[in-house]
């Protein structure tokens, strides 16, 4: 068996604040191969944001903590790394990109200087400075913006453009892992289409493993190739994109997360709602953290559920298949 | 507690219970209420009569515990002097500070929040007052006027407007620009009551802040100006004044330097670290 | 058929720019049926947001005219605009912005009463309020609340309960769920259908999520840059798309659909130019697949081309 690119297992990661103590990550465990994407989806809150920081060891040092759990980057626990070592993992092996373009560049230098700087910091095969010159003109013509607009101010580009330049930084030194955090969420949607397509045919051409965060289930049937649904800090469902969508039996929130998008196919008068909202992450429910909502809801679900294997590519945390894990 | 009369949701008891963990500014808020104390309950602590009461004996006597801050040149006990002082201080660190604020403020609501020609010939006055130095334009008041409290009040009032002025306009600006101003237009909100229930409650923040630190600012003037003969009038005991009178015996008596020029730092140094600490406490990007 | 309440006619906003004049609006000319939903779809920029205030009058147009049951609401001054103002109201896209953070949930609802005089005393203007929140889904025991205590979805809520207080007979919703999480859209979104059904409201739903317009609007316009280039009713749009921008924007959405990933998506070239003293002629031409030599110049006015469906395209 091969070894996994990012595996992370149990996380658990907290923000403590003077007042109270959020549970923002609750035990979760995840694979990620090289050259796969997984999406992440849920809604806001659902501790998305956090796992990735986590990840990238990025967490607010003041108030965020991983409590429990290990984070392994090509077998090494980015956990049990020093400061000093994590610096040449981020934008070297994983770096990310964060949803709003238009804060994520620094507005008083020119685009080719960050994306050079991202090389110069991260420089171990010892380039020239006109090798580096090459690989920022190469970073900008691979996400589709001619060389020659290096030396123009992000102010001068359009919010499309942006994100494709925060892109080309994150790709600069060729990571193994990116790490996209809504990454097309504050653009239009023809500009939308033009970013994921970009994204799309870049990971075959480089071959980079990702990890989508998005609440959009649109984004992650054209990106993904695995899916975790999280919700409440918690992974409740987790397959192949294929089995998350066309599968017959998924957890009860998902069910109600796909009902709740208004369809551009078929004709409804209301939409599936799932009543109440998500519970308040200082004061997590007992058991299942979706039980409050849950229209199936029963005594059994106050113990917290099993992740029980549908198929060999889909796994639901939901006591409602317990009879299923039997048969199987 | 004051705050007890809010409802336990109202934002403020956020604001309270951020500024309590702010060590300084407890501190400037602990030396804030001892001054206050003093002022409020100058006559029951010495009798005002032992601070203008002028006895020949007694003349430039050192502290001891019959007059703890010692006796100035006439004699007058100092300890008293100094307690009443802090009436006069705090009186015109404060009333300037509320009418500048008061005047200002409106001003600066009103020009923000029409902007136009009414902002244009506002401002242009205001650069106008700015461009002359603040003492500068405080002693040609005086000198114009006449030197008494009233005077000094308002000369200190005047060369404090411009600023006020200018950083009311600029949180009204920004505070104008939020959507609810626009959905309190859509139901036919009155400008007056959108300035008052909107505008001004949301831009209270920062101009709570100025106008603390500006009490400390105003104190420091009044002090200057009363130390130059254009203030408050003998033998009304000001902190300035005093520090007047004591310059003659620095030599003989420099004790009559110490206690109001102490007074006058911790006075400006308490209202400067309440102000600081307010401001922190607001600023919603520091929370927790 | 129904009468229009909303009549639009040859609309237009600039707003003075330093390089010249920025053309929000363009001459836009639409009208809503009475009780029906227009969905107004465009990209940031396009103009949508501003079409939505100059209705009513929160900007000020520069030319044409916006009737409202045959009323032309530019001419209007002082009281009688403040009685139109009663029957229109508006409901935010942000709900953290949009409600007055010092004032508590019910001083919220209760302003427009207060501010209209519409109930003698205090008492009954409560009594309205606690009816208003039952009616749009908030439990009483927020009456005393502050915005920054909940979350998006209550905030809407109290947007909408002001909104609906003056029972106004059209609503502007502009993006009022695009700030949410979905599961909490579609409740807004049910909400939102339930009171037009309820009290015969009429609705400009302005957005820019197809999904969303498709599922609330029994009309869609279509704006690009400032000029409004599809109107027709919404299944209509979705079955038989007229011009090139509306398919390249249906094309361009993310279909939750596990056959999406091995397609390739859609991609129109290109970008939305800037609207600042826009060149004569189609706008789109510059991004347009089927754009010819004719399109430079020519003044795309809205023309019916079927019954009920207008394009504004030269090639059509």
């Amino acid at each position: 068996m091969k070894t996994p690119l990012l595996r992370i297992e149990d996380l658990t990661v907290i923000y403590q604040t003077d007042l109270e103590t959020v549970h923002a990550v609750n035990n979760i465990s995840l694979t990620l191969n090289k050259g796969e994407t997984l999406g992440i989806v849920g809604e806001t809150g659902a501790g998305k944001t956090t796992t990735a920081l986590s990840i990238m060891r990025l967490l607010p040092d003041r108030t965020g903590r991983i409590s429990a759990g290990s984070v392994y980057f090509e077998e090494k626990n980015l956990l049990d790394l020093s400061e000093k070592e994590m610096r040449t993992i981020r934008g070297e092996n994983i770096s990310m990109i964060f949803q709003d373009p238009m804060t994520a560049l620094n507005p008083v230098i020119p685009v080719g200087k960050q994306i050079a700087e991202a090389l110069i910091l991260h420089n171990n095969d010892h380039l020239t400075r006109d090798q580096i010159e090459d690989q920022v003109n190469q970073s900008l013509e691979l996400v589709g913006i001619p060389a020659f607009r290096k030396k123009d101010y992000p102010h001068q580009f359009s919010g499309g453009m942006k994100q494709r330049v925060v892109i080309a930084i994150a790709l600069a030194c060729r990571p193994k892992l990116i790490i996209a955090d809504e990454p097309t969420t504050a653009l239009d949607v023809t500009i939308q289409a033009q970013v994921l397509q970009m994204i799309k045919e870049l990971k075959l051409s480089l071959n980079t493993a990702m990890i989508m965060i998005t609440h959009d289930l649109g984004v992650v049937a054209q990106t993904c190739d695995y899916v975790a649904v999280m919700y409440a800090g918690e992974i409740i469902e987790y397959g192949l994109m294929e089995a998350i969508f066309d599968d017959p039996e998924h957890h009860p929130y998902t069910v109600g997360l796909f009902g709740a998008i208004p369809s551009l196919v078929s004709e409804c008068e209301r939409l599936y709602t799932i009543e109440g909202l998500m519970p308040d992450p200082t004061q997590l429910p007992e058991g299942c953290k979706f039980k409050p909502r849950c229209p199936h809801a029963m005594t059994i679900c106050d113990q917290n559920p099993p992740l029980i294997k549908m198929s060999e590519t889909h796994e639901i945390k939901c006591h409602l298949f317990n009879q299923k894990k039997v048969s199987l | 507690m004051k705050l007890k009369l809010l409802r336990d949701n109202h934002p403020l008891h956020e604001i309270w219970r951020r500024f309590k963990k702010n060590k300084a500014a407890m501190l400037g808020l602990g030396l804030l209420m001892i001054i206050l104390f003093l002022a409020i309950f100058a006559d029951l602590l010495m009798p005002y009569e032992k601070a203008i009461t002028q006895v020949g004996a007694n003349r430039l006597l050192t502290p001891s515990f019959e007059h703890p801050f010692g006796t100035d040149h006439l004699g007058r006990d100092f300890a008293a002097r100094v307690i009443h002082g802090s009436r006069y201080s705090l009186l015109i660190g404060i009333s300037t500070s509320f009418i500048s604020l008061i005047i200002g403020g409106l001003l600066g609501a009103f020009c923000g929040y029409y902007g136009g020609r009414f902002d244009n010939i506002v401002m242009r006055l205001m650069d106008v007052i700015m461009s002359v130095p603040p003492v500068l334009l405080s002693l040609a008041v005086v000198a114009a006027l006449g030197a008494n409290l009233r005077n000094l009040l308002i000369a200190i009032t005047v060369s404090c407007i411009p600023s006020t002025v200018r950083l009311v306009r600029s949180v009204v600006i920004s505070v104008a620009d939020q959507d609810y101003i626009e959905a309190a237009l859509s139901y036919n909100a009155s400008d007056f009551r959108i300035i008052l229930k909107y505008i001004l409650p949301n831009a209270m923040g920062p101009i709570i802040v100025n106008t603390t630190m500006s009490i400390a600012v105003m104190i420091l003037s009044a002090a200057g100006l009363s130390f130059i003969g254009m203030g408050v009038q003998p033998p009304a005991p000001e902190w300035g004044a005093l520090l007047s009178e004591a310059r003659q015996y620095m030599f003989k008596a420099p004790y009559l330097l110490y206690f109001p020029g102490i007074m006058i730092l911790i006075a400006a140094l308490s209202f400067n670290l309440v102000g600081d600490g307010l401001r922190d406490a607001l600023d919603p990007k520091l929370k927790n | 058929m129904n009468e229009n309440l909303i009549e639009i006619r040859h609309l237009k906003k600039y707003f003075p720019v330093k390089e010249g004049h920025l053309h929000a609006i363009d001459d836009v000319s639409l009208h809503i049926p009475k009780g029906e939903t227009l969905g107004v779809v465009g990209e940031s920029g396009c103009g949508k947001s501003t079409l939505g205030r100059t209705i009513l009058r929160l900007i000020e147009p520069t030319s044409g005219q916006v009737l409202y049951d045959g009323v032309d609401l530019t001419t209007l001054s002082g009281a009688e605009l403040s009685k139109v103002r009663k029957d229109m109201q508006i409901i935010f896209q942000d709900p953290y912005a949009s409600l007055n953070p010092r004032m508590t949930v019910r001083d919220l609802i209760a302003e427009p009463l207060l501010i209209n005089k519409v109930f003698k005393s205090k008492a009954l203007v409560y009594q309205e309020v606690d009816e208003l929140m039952a009616t749009v889904g908030l439990s009483k025991r927020l009456a005393s609340a502050y915005p920054h205590e909940l979350d998006g979805g209550r905030r809407q809520r109290i947007g909408i309960a002001r909104a609906i207080s003056m029972k106004p007979k059209f609503i502007v919703c502009d993006e009022p769920v695009s700030a949410l999480d979905v599961s909490i859209q579609a409740q807004i979104l049910n909400l939102l259908m339930d009171l037009q059904k309820d009290l015969g409201l009429t609705y400009m739903f302005i957005t820019h999520d197809l999904s969303v317009v498709r599922h609330i609007s029994t009309h869609i316009a279509v704006m690009y840059l400032g000029q409004c280039v599809e109107l027709c009713p919404s299944k209509e749009l979705f079955k038989n798309p007229l011009h090139p921008y509306t398919k390249a924007l249906l094309t361009a959405i993310p279909v939750p659909s596990s056959e999406m990933r091995h397609k390739k998506i859609e991609v129109v070239k290109g970008e939305v130019f800037s609207p600042i003293n826009p060149a004569p002629g189609c706008r789109f031409s510059a991004r347009c697949t089927e754009h010819k030599e004719s399109c430079k110049g020519y003044c795309s006015d809205l023309v019916e081309v079927e019954p009920g469906h207008f394009v504004a395209c030269p090639n059509i």
